[in-house]
């Protein structure tokens, strides 16, 4: 940075700081009068530094000032559940509800229209939350999350077997039949493969010191 | 020609999240990518070139990231990046004259000055400070295969808005596109996460191929009838390679892996925190801080503490990493050898690694990379190395099968990502991506100003998604730093938001943060509008 006083600074500095402040006419000033428009401008290093302490300064935007409501998969049968209603909404009796295709699996009453937290569910399942108050028996969603798939810790169960032939340079697949060595080797050799990739602990990398 | 039973694809993956303090002269977690490139991108280069020269065929798969690509073009970070290799080649040639040292030590020096010597030749004169053109050249001449990776870097099964996948994906391709000159073939997956829906994303970009841990290929739907010794394709055609767990586990596992070898350098003991005060002040941190210079002089030794290190050796060590390249080469042949003899195919054995595990963690990495090549290609009657691709080419025809959700992490699912310590930073990401989404629909002519503070707000949210620091808010390493930043780009970003919304535009801010989260020069605001 910088450290001379504007008075030691040569013409040609000045009109630099000048341009960077965009001080129009600046070509026609002397240089008194360049510093006198600088000055007025304040200087831009000690902006930047009052932008930057603005920025860290700021509170983080909690509720964005619209409803919403997440649903994240976290592991096989474990996921994450946040929300925040706003507005005036009444202030109990509020539900949250896990839904698998059009099914509730999960009803939980809720304390608070904002509130975090991990669920067990099933895994495997497609999933969204939605959270609501109930009208009778009828239940009233008031902001609803994206679906998500909750992953899976075993292999699948289907065995059904598939072919395509796919152009590598065009990428058109086309079906195809295939015909199978060795079934009974290739599954004993999967579950090889499997027990090895559960065994194993990778190495886990400090990023320093 | 040889008649080969097997194919082995060694996949390095080389990631950095973006870290650019133009404000501060010194910033110490600059050095992560100063360190990268001393230990891991150069050497690695300089091994690829070499192997070129004497004429080993070798096809190894490489992903570079488009924060990395951000970085290793960007002149501020270059510039210091010579000033760091200038500052080491000093501070070796003084030692060196200052002649006390016993002459081991004098040894040790030595071949870092002739190392250090080296790699500002490469970086200063070769390769012009454009670390990628050496890249892109062994790309043109295939012995590398350079792919894609999602823009920064995130994990995409925890990305709720549909439209920022895409923009991930979409970004990530054109920021490669820029670069190599030609679009990407291969995509690696932040941490390797994927879930259902993403294949979708990836065929709508002509992605035709990418990686997947080894539960993410095994517990496809329906079963993967090779396992992971040949890809399987989404329906939409789109191959998903698994990592073989035999293969990876010698390199890679904490407890058999090679890079514990008591003759490799230690990483825990540097000089940096042992020369007096005034060196470090003059050559490493005219703030007096200490930390990492590079130089190293010891090597494990034993399970000892680390006053008790030995002196290392690097015959000894180079020597040690040839064994080991003969020995992973030999498990590999023997593995493709049973494989062969229950499949109908030639299998392939990925491999897939952190580019950075290669010099920055284990010392030699880069020679035992370079030592395996030359094995394989001179010894082998079994295997061959080859990239995806081409191994595609050769097999066209494979199985359809729907990927699991997963990822290479600890645990194999999200949980490195996503919890106790980091999950308060998704529903900032959410409510971002949508605020981006909105703006980008809604602003169709703005005026400059109002556009590059749009197109910043881009810059900063995709910076924000970043898997590296919900990691490190996990690992506990760096995780002021991470934490630090993650809430200075929501902030910025929500700040930038209310300006863009109140039409007042601080000049000064924007100025600011364009210089400093300078990713992505090319972006415009618009690529976040949805598709009709």
């Amino acid at each position: 940075m910088n450290k001379k006083s504007y008075d030691e600074m040569t013409k040609k500095e000045l009109l630099d700081v000048a341009k960077r402040h965009e001080i129009k006419g600046r070509h026609k000033m002397n240089k008194t009068k360049l510093i006198d428009a600088i000055k007025l401008k304040g200087n831009p290093m000690e902006k930047t530094a009052k932008s930057e302490e603005r920025i860290k300064r700021r509170k983080l935007d909690v509720h964005y000032g619209v409803n919403h409501l997440e649903l994240l998969p976290k592991e096989p049968g474990n996921v994450y559940v946040h929300w925040k209603i706003v507005g005036k909404e009444k202030k109990s009796g509020i539900f949250l509800r896990l839904i698998n295709k059009g099914k509730t699996v999960l009803e939980i009453p809720v304390a608070s229209y904002k509130g975090r937290g991990y669920l067990r569910v099933e895994e495997g399942k497609p999933l969204t939350a939605s959270i609501g108050f109930k009208k009778g028996k009828k239940f009233v969603s008031v902001v609803s999350s994206e679906e998500i798939l909750v992953p899976r810790s075993k292999p699948s169960v289907k065995k059904t077997i598939k072919w395509a032939y796919v152009n590598p340079n065009t990428g058109k697949v086309v079906k195809k039949q295939k015909k199978v060595k060795d079934k009974e080797a290739l599954e004993k050799k999967r579950e090889r493969t499997e027990k090895t990739a559960k065994t194993v602990k990778y190495i886990k990398i400090p990023k320093e010191r | 020609m040889k008649n080969k039973r097997g194919y082995l694809s060694v996949v390095l993956h080389s990631h950095l999240p973006f870290v650019k303090h133009p404000a501060h002269e010194f910033f110490l977690e600059e050095n992560w990518l100063f360190e990268a490139i001393t230990e891991t991108y150069l050497p690695l280069y300089i091994s690829f070139e070499r192997l070129r020269r004497e004429g080993v065929k070798f096809q190894l798969t490489m992903s570079i990231t488009p924060p990395l690509i951000s970085m290793l073009t960007d002149p501020l970070l270059m510039e210091r990046y010579q000033r760091y290799l200038d500052s080491r080649l000093s501070f070796l040639r003084d030692e060196i004259r200052e002649d006390k040292k016993n002459t081991k030590e004098k040894k040790i020096l030595q071949f870092y000055l002739n190392r250090f010597e080296e790699l500002n030749y490469f970086f200063d004169i070769k390769l012009n400070k454009d670390i990628l053109s050496g890249f892109k050249k062994l790309q043109e001449q295939e012995f590398l295969e350079i792919i894609t990776c999602t823009a920064t870097h995130e994990i995409l099964p925890l990305e709720l808005n549909e439209r920022i996948r895409e923009v991930q994906v979409e970004v990530g391709i054109d920021a490669y596109k820029r670069v190599f000159g030609r679009a990407p073939k291969g995509i690696w997956l932040g941490e390797c996460a994927y879930t259902n829906g993403v294949e979708k994303i990836l065929a709508n970009n002509g992605i035709k191929f990418t990686f997947l841990d080894t539960h993410g290929v095994l517990y496809a739907e329906p079963q993967p009838l090779y396992g992971v010794h040949a890809p399987i394709y989404s329906e939409e055609g789109v191959a998903f390679f698994g990592r073989d767990p035999e293969a990876s586990k010698q390199v890679w596992s904490a407890r058999e892996g090679y890079p514990g070898d008591f003759n490799y350098r230690e990483f825990y003991r540097d000089i940096g925190y042992e020369i007096p005060v005034e060196k470090v002040n003059k050559y490493l941190h005219p703030g007096g801080f200490r930390f990492d210079s590079g130089i190293k002089m010891h090597k494990i030794t034993g399970n000892v503490p680390l006053s008790k290190k030995e002196l290392y050796d690097r015959e000894k060590a180079i020597e040690t990493a040839g064994t080991h390249a003969g020995n992973f080469m030999f498990n590999i042949e023997k593995e493709a050898e049973h494989l062969l003899s229950i499949m109908d195919r030639e299998p392939i054995i990925v491999a897939p690694f952190d580019t950075e595990l290669f010099g920055h963690w284990w010392f030699e990495g880069p020679d035992f990379i370079e030592s395996l090549l030359r094995k394989i290609d001179k010894y082998s009657d079994t295997i061959e190395t080859i990239t995806p691709f081409n191994y595609l080419k050769k097999y066209p025809t494979n199985q359809l099968s729907l990927p699991a959700p997963s990822t290479w992490g600890d645990g194999g699912y999200f949980s490195v990502w996503l919890n106790e310590k980091n999950d308060w930073v998704y529903p900032h990401l959410y409510m971002m991506g949508k605020r981006m989404i909105e703006l980008a629909e809604k602003i169709t002519a703005p005026d400059n100003t109002i556009e590059r503070a749009l197109t910043q707000m881009g810059r900063e949210l995709l910076l924000a998604e970043s898997s590296d620091w919900a990691f490190l808010m996990t690992t506990g390493t760096a995780s002021n730093y991470s934490i630090d930043r993650v809430k200075f780009l929501i902030n910025a970003f929500n700040e930038l938001y209310e300006e863009v919304k109140s039409n007042i535009i601080d000049k000064n801010l924007l100025e600011f943060l364009e210089e400093r989260d300078s990713i992505f020069p090319f972006l415009n605001y618009r690529v976040f509008r949805c598709k009709k």
